[in-house]
C-alpha cells in the first residue's frame, strides 16, 4: 500500500471525526481547522477519537503526543499521524 | 496497594485530559448518553463468543421493559445458573448496548447465563423507577426462571458502578420482602452512598475517568430531591444487613467508589454476611466495560466471571425467610 499523503490523512480524519459527530446528532461538514470541542465533541469523546484514529491508521499514539493541542482539530491531528507515521 | 496506574488506564485519562477544556458542549443527558454509546463501540470487547443473545419484551411496571439474555458456548441447553444484571451510568446513562461486552465476557467466563435489564433512566424517570425495574425484573426472571434455561436456585443478582447500587438494593428489598430468593450478589465498583463523599471520593474528584462534577450533576437529576440517607439510594445506610446474600465486591484502586464499596463489604461482613472483596491495583472506574483498551480489564473479568459461576454452582439452597 503507498504511504498515506499528508491530504489522505486529512480526508481520513475528516471521516472519522465525522462518524463520530454524526453518531452525537451533530450533521454538518468539519472544517479542518475547526476547534473539535467547539464543533460539539466531549472529553469522553476524545477517548472515542483517539482510539478510533489509532484503529484508522493502525499505530499507537505515544504517551506523551496525547494532549490537548495535538488533538485540537483535524489539522493537529492530522499532523499528528504524519509525524507518528514518518518517525515510527 | 501499588499506586501505579496501569499504563492502558493512564493512556484513557490523559485521552479524557486532552479532551477538557475550552468551550467543550453543555453536558446533557443526551450527549453524555451519545458519547458513551460511541465510547463503547471503541473500548469494548469485541471477540468475546457466546451461543446466542436474544432481546425479550416483558410488560412491566411502565408498559415495557426489554431484557437480554446471555447464554454461553458451554452447555447451552441445560439448566444453567443465571445473573440479573444491571448496568451502571449514574442512572442517567448507558444502556444494554455500552455493557454488552462486559454481558459477554461475564456469561463466558462464568458459564452462566446473564440476563441484562434495560431499566428506566433519569432525569425522565427519576428514582425510584429504577430500583422498582430492577425488583421488577429480578421477580419476572426468577418466576420464568425454567422458561429462561435458568436454574431457579442459583440466581445471582449483579451490577457496576450505579447498577451495583440497584443490585445491592434489590438484595436487601428481597430479604425484606421474602422473595425472589437471591442466591449470590455480585457488586462492581458499586455506588452505595450518596449521603455523603467517602475519602477517594474526594481524593479523585477529577481525572479519574468519572468527575466529581459529573456526579453531583446526575445525583441530582437521579435523586430528584429525594432523601439520599434512604437506604434505597444509599445501601450503605441501610441498619438491617444481616441475612443478605453472600457477596463478590470490586473496587478499582483508582475509582472515586473505591471506598464505599470496601465500606458496604465491611459492613456486610459485620452483618455476618459471607463476603468476598477484591481492590483490583492500578484500575479505574468502569474499567470493565473498556477492555478494547485496557487488556488488564479482560483479564481481570476471567476471575471475576469464574467465582460467579463457582459460587452459583455450589450454592446451597436460601431458606425462604417471609412468604
Amino acid at each position: 500500500m503507498p504511504e498515506s499523503t499528508p491530504d489522505s490523512i486529512e480526508a481520513r480524519i475528516i471521516g472519522v471525526v465525522q462518524r463520530l459527530l454524526a453518531e452525537r446528532s451533530i450533521d454538518r461538514p468539519v472544517h479542518p481547522d475547526e476547534d473539535l470541542r467547539e464543533a460539539g465533541l466531549s472529553s469522553l469523546d476524545m477517548v472515542t477519537l483517539v482510539l478510533s484514529v489509532e484503529a484508522e491508521f493502525d499505530l499507537m499514539v505515544p504517551e506523551i503526543a496525547i494532549m490537548p493541542a495535538n488533538f485540537r482539530s483535524v489539522t493537529a491531528i492530522s499532523r499528528l499521524v504524519d509525524s507518528i507515521q514518518r518517525g515510527g | 496497594m501499588t499506586h501505579v496506574l496501569d499504563r492502558h488506564a493512564k493512556r484513557v485519562l490523559d485521552m479524557l485530559a486532552a479532551g477538557r477544556g475550552g468551550n467543550g458542549p453543555e453536558l446533557t443527558p443526551r450527549a453524555l448518553r451519545e458519547s458513551m454509546e460511541r465510547l463503547a463501540k471503541a473500548v469494548d470487547l469485541r471477540s468475546v463468543a457466546v451461543a446466542s443473545v436474544d432481546d425479550r419484551r416483558i410488560r412491566s411496571l411502565a408498559g415495557g421493559m426489554t431484557l437480554r439474555a446471555y447464554t454461553p458456548l458451554t452447555a447451552p441447553n441445560e439448566l444453567l445458573p443465571g445473573v440479573v444484571f444491571f448496568h451502571g451510568g449514574t442512572g442517567v446513562f448507558c444502556s444494554l448496548d455500552t455493557h454488552d461486552g462486559l454481558c459477554r465476557a461475564l456469561a463466558a467466563s462464568s458459564g452462566c447465563r446473564i440476563v441484562s435489564v434495560d431499566y428506566r433512566l433519569a432525569p425522565e424517570h427519576p428514582f425510584p423507577a429504577a430500583i422498582d425495574d430492577g425488583l421488577f425484573a429480578t421477580q419476572w426472571i426468577a418466576d420464568h426462571a425454567a422458561e429462561l434455561g435458568i436454574d431457579r436456585e442459583r440466581l445471582a443478582v449483579a451490577g457496576d458502578s450505579a447498577g451495583g447500587t440497584i443490585a445491592a438494593v434489590v438484595c436487601q428489598l428481597a430479604q425484606r420482602a421474602g422473595r425472589p430468593r437471591v442466591a449470590l450478589q455480585v457488586l462492581l465498583c458499586p455506588v452505595t452512598d450518596l449521603a455523603s463523599e467517602s475519602p477517594s471520593r474526594a481524593e479523585l474528584a477529577t481525572g479519574f475517568f468519572i468527575e466529581r462534577s459529573t456526579l453531583e450533576w446526575a445525583k441530582a437529576l437521579y435523586c430528584a430531591g429525594a432523601d439520599l440517607y434512604d437506604p434505597r439510594i444509599s445501601p450503605l445506610r441501610s441498619t438491617d444487613l444481616v441475612g443478605l446474600p453472600p457477596a463478590q465486591i470490586h473496587t478499582a484502586e483508582f475509582d472515586p467508589m473505591r471506598d464505599e464499596g470496601q465500606a458496604y463489604a465491611d459492613a456486610l461482613s459485620a452483618a455476618g454476611v459471607d463476603v468476598s472483596y477484591v481492590c483490583h491495583e492500578g484500575l479505574i472506574h468502569h474499567f470493565y466495560c473498556m477492555a478494547g483498551a485496557i487488556p488488564r480489564a479482560r483479564e481481570v473479568l476471567v476471575p471475576v466471571g469464574a467465582a460467579i459461576g463457582d459460587a452459583l454452582r455450589a450454592a446451597p439452597p436460601r431458606p425462604i425467610v417471609a412468604q
